[in-house]
Formats: C-alpha cells, structure tokens, sequence
C-alpha cells in the first residue's frame, strides 16, 4: 500500500460564516445592553442575575464570543468579543460554526437548538434560563415578525407586547445599539 | 409485569439527523481525540461522501490522520494489517468509518490492534478488558446487520465484546441518501429480523423491547416510501436508525435461528444477509404463529400503534401483527425473492447449512434448522 496516497488532511476555516456569525454576536451583544435600558422585561431579568454575572457566548472551538455582563453599578453592558480575562458565570457554547448558522439565520430557535444537542451551558440554569428568555425578548425586537417567529419558541401576543411598546422600543433600541 | 431479572448495554453516543457530522469534532474532542483516521471505499469517494466529511471537520481542531478511500467490502487480514500500520505510521489516536458493511468491521478490526497492540489473528482468543480508541461510525443506507452492535467480523472470524461497540454513530442524510433500493430493502430486512428476534426471546428484557420496537416502528413507517426512492431524507435516515437500534438490541440478545441460518448460508454463498434473512424470517413467523407461544402481541402496538392495537380483539393480536410483519417483508419483494430456490440455492445445500447453524448455536437444534430451511426452500 503507497501511504501518499492517502494524505493528511488539515481543516481549513469557513471565513465568511464567521464573519456573519461575529457580527450577528456583535449586533445581539449590543441589543442586550440597549434593550437593558428600554424594556422594563428585560430590566426585571437582570435585576434578577446575580451582581457579578458575565455571559460568554462563544462558537467551540475557535471563537468568535460575545461578553456581555453586569457592571458595579448593576448596569448590563456589551464587554466585546475579546477574553480580557474576564470569569464568566454563565458560559454557552456553540458545538459547531453550522450549529451557530441554524440558530444565527433563524432557521433554529434557541429552544430547539437546545433540544438538537447544538448548546452546551456552563453555569446556573435559573440564568440560563432568564437569557433565553432575554434572547427571545432581544430577537423579537429586532426581527420583523416573520423572521422571528422561526426564532423563538412563542411570539408573544398583542396583550403581552403591543405594537406601540415593540415598534417604539425597536426604534430606541436599534438607535442605542448602533449609536452608544 | 416488567421482569427484574436482565441486563442491557448500549454504549453509542447516537447523532441523528440535519448537520449531524458537525458534531464530530466535538465528540471527538470529549474523546479526548483529534487525529482520525478515515476509512471508506472508493464508491463512497466517488460519491462525494468523503468530501462531505472532511468539510464537515472544517473551523476544528482535527486533522485527518489519513484518508483512505480504497476499503474493500471483504475485512481481509491483509487489509486490516496495513490499516493498521497506517495509523501508527500517522500517528493516529481514532478512527472514523464511513461507510457500513465491511467498512466499519474493518475499522473495529483495525481498532481491536491498534488498541491491543497484538496482531489480528491473537485479538481472535484475547479477552478485551478495557475501552479501545475512540471510533466514530457513519452508516450509509447498505448496512448489513452488526455495524453499530458489539460484534466484529473479520476473515471468518466472528469476536463479540461490550468494547466493539462504537463510541458515536452519526447519522446524517448527507451520506444516508446515496444507497440503491436493493441496499435498502437488505438493510431493513436484517434490521427486521435481528428486531424481532430481539424481543422473541423467552425472557423479554423491557429496555431491549424499547429498542426493537422502535426499530419496527421505523421500518413499518418508512420501509415502503425509502425503497420507491432511497434518496429519501427522511426515509433513509430513518431505516439507518432503525439499524442502529436493532443492532443495539441484538447486541443484548441471544442469536436467534434465523440469525445463525442466514450466517451460514451467507458464508457459503456471498448473498446479502438482509435478503437471506427475509426469506427465512417470513417462514419462521410463520411456524412461530402456529407454535405454543406464538408471536408477542405487543409487536402490533410497535408495529400499527396504540389505536389499532387497542381496537384488535385480544385473540386476533397476533395474527394482526403477523400481517403487518409480513406487509413489510412484502414492501421488498422487487429485490428479494420470497424462497431460497429463488437464489439459486442448491437443495443438498441445506443439510450442510443446518449442521454449521447447530454447531454454531446450540440453542436450537439440528432438525430445527433443517425444518426451517425445507420450509423457506420451496415456500410450503
């Protein structure tokens, strides 16, 4: 048997999915810290978190992450995707960059992303489970309806979100995100 | 009542369904691995397969060891020592078939080396006392029965251990969907035969009737839409998980009669198993339904669900279950013949078979084996 024939095989990356992926993080990061500011939902979740939290949303094994933690005055904000030696308290990891593409292109929800084996949580599941619940609030914002709908578990319904309180925190929420 | 008296293993992490293979760097990391070496055949090569995978192992830390792509169907001696040298020669630390069939008991052969460091033919008398490497197997739709179980066949060796399990099966659509209609219907024609056979023993073990039914379950539903078109998504992973958990099953399961008949034949003969299998299998349900204990009922709730299942009279359970049994041995009939004169077999063949079956399982006997055989010969 002539062994060249069978070579070894290094992995190349997938640029341009990570790209799209940091900046979905980078968008999501900064949504969590102006939707802080503006959703009294939202607000009431925090609170709840203990002072020290820091979320690490990462793609194993190479990254790109998102922090985004509690700071001493027990405001919410987007640290960067950058480990400055930062001790997360709630770690979520993504298996695989196209795990992180189900769930970035919205064809995957977070809940069934969960359920497929996609996510792996380190930390408190009371806090895992109050960023999700983040999330869902995050992304209907964000998303026009149809969009979002795919993305989490329920949409919520005109008496618990009405058009005037979702449109007009989706314009502070877009401007505080891509502003300051 | 649920019997107290059993013990079930199922060691196989199972990854099933859309982006599966993506999985693996990850499983094989918890591993504690990250140099594999791939082994397929050139048809699988040719169909992309091997591409598919190695994309798949993009954006990780893993590096293919080597990729071979020339794997015979036959777990040849020779093969598995050159294999073998391969992945010392790489530096390998798992192994990952792609493929079913001889492809992944040539990678657990291989494995059984590797991991024992003796050559093939010692592994044969040598107990396995821990885990071997780590081995990732990915079916195609054209198993043959014992790929993801705790058995390996290699020349005309046969070696069962709880450690030839695989540590993962992945099961993708992306490689599931390249298999003929002939590869299905053999497909699940063995995993109908090793299912049922599970749950038929004297003692039932619950966990192991959880298994095979669930395999039956998947074959009654998908079987006939999977053989019209084997490209299939949906179908062809599904009769691939139906595989995988009749093969688990059968690994927690005295062989059953039809098992070691087909065994034989197909030693002597070549023939696919799972078409073998068939034949004798619809004889065998049928003199089983004429017997003392007669066929389990609970087959007809795994097979056509609560509803039917609650609607059938007690009495006609059995006969009901026996007819959907056979409604899937039937869904194959465009690629297996429905008696063993029908391949070719020679009649003064049989004693022969039923005497190697006897002494290779002794749990029948051989005027048992030689019933069974005239009466899947001329389909009396």
């Amino acid at each position: 048997m002539n062994a060249l024939q069978y070579p070894e095989i290094k992995p190349k990356k997938k640029f341009i999915k990570r790209i799209y992926i940091a900046v979905m993080l980078w968008v999501v990061g900064r949504a969590i810290q102006a939707a802080a500011k503006v959703d009294s939902e939202v607000k009431e979740e925090f609170a709840k978190l203990k002072d020290n939290f820091l979320l690490k949303m990462w793609i194993w094994p190479n990254g790109p992450a998102m922090y985004v933690g509690k700071t001493k005055d027990g405001k919410v904000k987007y640290l960067g995707w950058k480990d400055k030696g930062y001790k997360p308290t709630l770690t979520m990891t993504i298996k695989s960059v196209e795990a992180a593409m189900l769930l970035f292109t919205f064809q995957e929800g977070t809940a069934i992303s969960t359920a497929r084996n996609r996510l792996v949580v380190d930390g408190d599941l009371p806090d895992a489970c109050a960023l999700v619940r983040i999330l869902n609030i995050v992304e209907v914002y964000l998303l026009p309806k149809i969009i979002a709908k795919l993305a989490v578990k329920r949409y919520p319904k005109w008496s618990q979100m009405n058009p005037f309180r979702k449109h007009f925190g989706r314009i502070l929420i877009y401007v505080r995100a891509f502003t300051f | 009542m649920i019997p107290y008296n059993f013990t079930f293993l199922s060691h196989p992490k199972i990854c099933s369904g859309l982006k599966a293979l993506e999985h693996i760097p990850f499983e094989l990391e918890s591993l504690n691995a990250r140099k594999p070496l791939v082994i397929t055949s050139s048809r699988w090569a040719k169909k992309g397969l091997a591409r598919t995978l190695t994309k798949a192992l993009y954006d990780s830390n893993i590096t293919i060891g080597a990729l071979f792509t020339n794997a015979p169907n036959y777990p040849s001696v020779t093969i598995i020592n050159e294999l073998s040298k391969l992945y010392r020669d790489r530096g390998c630390d798992s192994i990952i078939a792609l493929g079913s069939g001889g492809i992944a008991h040539i990678a657990k052969a291989v494995n059984m080396v590797v991991s024992l460091k003796t050559d093939i033919l010692k592994c044969t008398d040598l107990t396995i006392s821990s885990p071997l490497k780590p081995l990732i197997c990915i079916p195609t739709a054209d198993c043959e029965g014992g790929e993801m179980a705790a058995i390996a066949y290699y020349e005309c060796f046969e070696k069962q251990s709880d450690f030839l399990y695989p540590d993962v099966i992945v099961i993708d659509s992306r490689i599931t969907r390249h298999a003929t209609s002939h590869e299905v219907a053999n497909c699940a024609l063995t995993s109908l035969a090793h299912a049922i056979e599970a749950c038929g023993i004297a003692a039932p073990n619950p966990i192991n009737d959880a298994y095979a039914h669930t395999a039956l379950q998947f074959i009654y539903q998908y079987l006939p839409k999977t053989i019209k078109r084997p490209c299939n998504k949906d179908g062809s992973v599904a009769i691939v998980n139906a595989a995988a958990c009749a093969d688990t099953a059968f690994s927690n399961a005295p062989h059953g009669i039809v098992h070691t008949l087909a065994q034989a034949i197909v030693l002597d003969t070549n023939l696919q198993p799972g078409i073998v299998m068939g034949i004798l299998l619809r004889y065998s349900l049928a003199a089983k339904l004429h017997a003392k204990g007669g066929i389990r009922p609970e087959l007809l709730l795994a097979l056509a669900g609560i509803d039917t299942y609650a609607k059938t009279p007690e009495k006609d359970r059995q006969k009901t279950a026996y007819d959907y049994l056979i409604k899937c041995i039937d869904a194959t009939c465009n690629y297996a013949p429905s008696t063993l004169k029908g391949l070719n077999i020679p009649h003064y063949k049989l004693k022969e078979y039923a005497r190697l079956a006897a002494a290779k399982n002794k749990q029948h006997k051989e005027t048992e084996y030689m019933a069974l055989l005239e009466k899947s010969f001329e389909g009396k």
